[in-house]
């Protein structure tokens, strides 16, 4: 998976691409969290190439939210594909995550 | 393509993706909506990801099937597979309300079959599990 992290403005984002299920999730993992860094505030994930997501991607969106703060930051899934929403929502994320359609609400102060 | 396919896999989770690819053409085939192809796929994909990843106590090579059958609108989809006796639908549920600070994964998986699948039953027969899925297609 291409993950092209990059800074913007304060916030790391980086692209999901493909599937993010049990085969993919690790390395997905172990790549963003090694361009996390300390004290970091705010991940914005480009959802737009996503096709496919599992509870084992699922368990690595939940793990990375856990470590950011939930004022003034947190974790953003930028344009998820609709069955990906869904799957979010089913999965009572709602909490968890904040689903945006643009980058301008991925960075807009909390 | 017949209304009828049975699939056998290793217990590798790169299977998984070959598995895809043949619910994508049997939904295709029958005219599934995206939306009732990948949650097909997604209820396959979290029970054999199970099955693998904690089923297996040996280093061996196993076989699973997969038998999925369209009659009447309605998708039968039988999974069997010689691993470690489990009922998925006996597992634990996460509670989705709590917030995120305290939220576990466990279980999620087989809260989203239950989601996406309109029945589940499971059955020991035979020394193998057997898990029975149908879904009512739109």
């Amino acid at each position: 998976m291409r993950l092209d992290p990059q800074r913007v403005g304060e916030a790391l984002m980086a692209a999901v691409t493909g599937n993010l299920d049990a085969v993919t999730a690790p390395d997905f993992e172990a790549r963003l969290t090694a361009a996390v860094k300390p004290g970091e505030q705010r991940i914005i994930l480009d959802f737009s190439g996503c096709d496919y997501i599992s509870s084992a991607g699922l368990r690595v969106l939940l793990g990375i939210a856990k470590r950011l703060p939930k004022k003034d930051g947190g974790l953003f899934i930028l344009s998820p594909s609709p069955v990906i929403a869904d799957t979010l929502a089913v999965s009572g994320f709602e909490n968890i995550v904040n689903v945006v359609w643009s980058l301008e609400d991925a960075l807009a102060p909390a | 393509m017949p209304d009828s396919v049975f699939i056998t896999l290793d217990n590798r989770l790169s299977e998984l993706d070959r598995l895809a690819d043949e619910v994508e053409r049997f939904g295709e085939a029958h005219g599934f909506s995206p939306r009732t192809t990948y949650q097909i796929r997604l209820a396959l994909d979290e029970l054999l990801t199970n099955v693998i990843s904690y089923g297996y106590h040996d280093q061996e090579r196993h076989e699973i099937g997969v038998r999925m059958r369209l009659e009447d609108g309605r998708l039968a989809i039988e999974l069997m597979d010689d691993a470690a006796p489990f009922n998925p639908m006996e597992a634990g549920l996460p509670d989705l309300t709590c917030p995120v600070e305290n939220r576990r994964i466990g279980g999620l998986g087989i809260h989203l079959v239950k989601k996406v699948m309109d029945r589940v039953r499971y059955e020991r027969k035979e020394g193998k599990n057997l898990l029975m899925l149908v879904k009512t297609i739109e």
